[in-house]
């Protein structure tokens, strides 16, 4: 019996050990190879602030924070609908709110080039009018929004189910109409919900690759600049631009780590 | 004010929750909905309040039909079973909620929830956050919430049961001194039988989405129409049995459904014919031990001793029928398997008539009723 929990215990041990080394092939090691590439190819402060790396840097930022601001007011009343309204059909939206999740980014691309671009259902009677969408900053920030939202709707929505029933129902009881109940219970109760899925969304869009390639044209995102400097043989500056992403990125998970505690 | 619910049909997923309950409750007056879990209590109370919509039948205030109004317009209170307080308000921000959505004036609001507080002896908790405080505390911040508003009606959706028995033995009085004072119609459910008893001025006992009696506290107690009732209120010897003889103010009932049938001496009901066939009740306190033969009474063996609280209760079996008797527990000198002689208090024996009423809302029929 005793050899048998022996046996049962150097396995748990083993198993831990082959978890932790995958861990560090997957992300330690990546990083170091970073650092060193950093310190292999110093950059000089001329190329850390010039055009090429302030230029992705300030688009990729914004875009980001647009399309974030966007998610909410599209992911928070999705979020609302699907948690508090029944209707037909309500599981095949809740299914299309979740399908940017597990679409591949070439896909998302390839759908609002076909919606937006000059001959898409939506572009070409916008280019009718003389609007462009497709190959500019709002390819892009459509590009993450896209991908950004279903974040907002996720987080927001596991919030708001965890709202008690008899709070709404006490709310209406005390003369609270829809919008009240709303303002009054359901957003502070979800607050925390909607800001971690808020974060999320945000990390989402500045780090979106697939779609935005696909639809930015000549302007150059973070990622889509890692991209092309990566493949032109422009190390130095790829290094610095994957440094930048990676700090803004743990940055944005140590914010979602406090904001959930 | 009054309400008046009238032939209430409610179904989830094509099962009867509520099958045709009425109900009527006056001014002032506090009804009690007392019944087991899953009776359709709490469905009944949230129909009233406008929480969920009834599939047919009417609800009444003050003989105006609100069945389409939503609740927001109902002016109902409603004091929910886990209270239900806003733990992202303070105690005085969870009791102004309703005044606040009113749009009263800030001077308005801070002396109708003061004054709530000062009933309800809470003013030291106003600035306290709703975590910080007890059960009892939460359970008397949801009804100031509930009744600063002034509603014409309030609802009590058991609010005493996530107390501890001693608070809940405490609170159930003030309770009802609180909801007398401020002298508001008041509908209550509960499954607590002591708990109806203390609270309410009616009780209306539910049984499987029915009501199967309604009447003051005394009279489900002590005349209860049916072996729901009869069994729900602690009466829990139930005999079949025949009138076999009948005079001015006694009968004899022959009681069957043990191995041999006994007699019994009752005092007579208007129902009490001869030849009649019917079921009665005896509360276990009405029975009574002896070791000697006394006039009326019937041998028996003593099966099981239980303490209940402050008493004690005994089951004896009689040719094959089991009974039971409550004894105060300085006065129980048997033990299990002594034999006993068992006799009953002269007007101990209830008619059980449920049957014969064609609503379960009407009142006892007269001759269930006896003459004293």
């Amino acid at each position: 019996m005793s050899i048998h929990n022996n046996y049962i215990a150097a396995g748990f041990k083993l198993s831990l050990g082959i978890s932790f080394t995958v861990f560090a092939l997957l992300i330690i090691f990546p990083l170091v190879a970073l650092v060193l590439n950093i310190f292999s190819s110093p950059v000089d402060v001329e190329t850390l602030f010039s055009r090429s790396v302030l230029d992705p840097l300030i688009l990729s930022v914004l875009t980001a924070l647009i399309s974030t601001v966007i998610s909410v007011f599209v992911g928070i009343p999705l979020a609302y609908v699907l948690t508090y309204k029944n209707f037909p059909l309500k599981d095949v939206l809740d299914t299309m709110v979740n399908l940017p999740f597990v679409l591949p980014p070439s896909v998302a691309g390839y759908l609002l080039l076909i919606t937006f671009g000059k001959y898409g259902l939506l572009g070409y009677p916008l280019n009718f009018f003389g609007i462009t969408i497709m190959f500019t900053t709002f390819a892009i920030i459509i590009a993450q929004t896209f991908v950004a939202f279903p974040f907002v709707v996720r987080s927001a929505r596991a919030a708001m189910e965890e709202i008690s029933p008899s709070l709404i129902d006490a709310a209406k009881t005390l003369g609270a109409r829809e919008f009240e109940i709303f303002r009054e219970v359901i957003v502070p109760l979800s607050k925390k919900g909607m800001l971690s899925g808020i974060i999320m969304a945000y990390a989402r869009a500045i780090g979106e690759f697939g779609a935005t390639m696909m639809v930015c044209g000549l302007l150059v995102t973070l990622p889509v600049a890692i991209y092309t400097n990566a493949l032109s043989g422009e190390r130095e500056i790829a290094n610095v631009l994957s440094l930048i992403l990676i700090v803004i990125s743990f940055t944005i998970l140590i914010i979602f780590k406090k904001v959930v505690r | 004010m009054m309400i008046e619910l009238t032939n209430i049909v409610k179904k989830f997923d094509h099962k009867a929750v509520l099958n045709d309950v009425s109900l009527s409750v006056g001014d002032r007056e506090i009804m009690v909905l007392l019944g087991p879990s899953g009776c359709g209590k709490t469905t009944q109370l949230k129909i009233i309040a406008g929480l969920i919509k009834q599939n047919s039948g009417d609800i009444m205030l003050n003989n105006k039909v609100i069945n389409n109004l939503p609740p927001q317009e109902r002016n109902i209170g409603f004091v929910f079973q886990d209270y239900a307080l806003f733990p992202h308000k303070n105690v005085f921000e969870n009791i102004a909620f309703g005044l606040k959505i009113r749009k009263l004036s800030e001077n308005e609001i801070n002396s109708r929830v003061y004054e709530m507080m000062k009933i309800l002896e809470i003013e030291e908790l106003e600035y306290k956050n709703i975590s910080q405080l007890s059960g009892g505390q939460k359970q008397r911040i949801a009804l100031a919430r509930a009744l600063v508003t002034n509603p014409d009606v309030l609802l009590l959706d058991e609010p005493l049961s996530a107390l501890d028995p001693v608070l809940r033995e405490k609170l159930r009085e003030e309770l009802k001194n609180i909801l007398k004072k401020i002298g508001i119609t008041g509908i209550y459910v509960t499954h607590d039988l002591t708990e109806a008893m203390i609270v309410g001025d009616k009780i209306a006992i539910m049984n499987e989405g029915k009501i199967q009696q309604i009447g003051t506290p005394s009279e489900v107690f002590y005349r209860p129409r049916t072996e729901f009732v009869a069994k729900f209120v602690g009466a829990r010897n139930i005999l079949k049995g025949q009138v076999i003889e009948s005079n001015h103010d006694e009968v004899t009932i022959e009681v069957t459904g043990g191995a041999n049938s006994f007699k019994i001496r009752a005092l007579k009901y208007p129902i009490f014919e001869r030849k009649k066939k019917m079921h009665f009740c005896i509360h276990p306190e009405d029975v009574v031990l002896s070791s000697e033969k006394a006039d009326n009474s019937i041998r028996g063996i003593i099966t099981g001793i239980v303490q209940n609280g402050p008493v004690i209760k005994v089951s004896i079996d009689i040719g094959g029928l089991e009974l039971y008797a409550m004894v105060a527990r300085r006065l129980l000198k048997y033990e299990v398997n002594d034999k006993v002689w068992v006799s009953f208090i002269r007007n101990a024996l209830h008619p059980l008539c449920g049957k014969k009423c064609r609503s379960p809302v009407q009142e006892t029929p007269a001759s269930c009723i006896r003459v004293q």
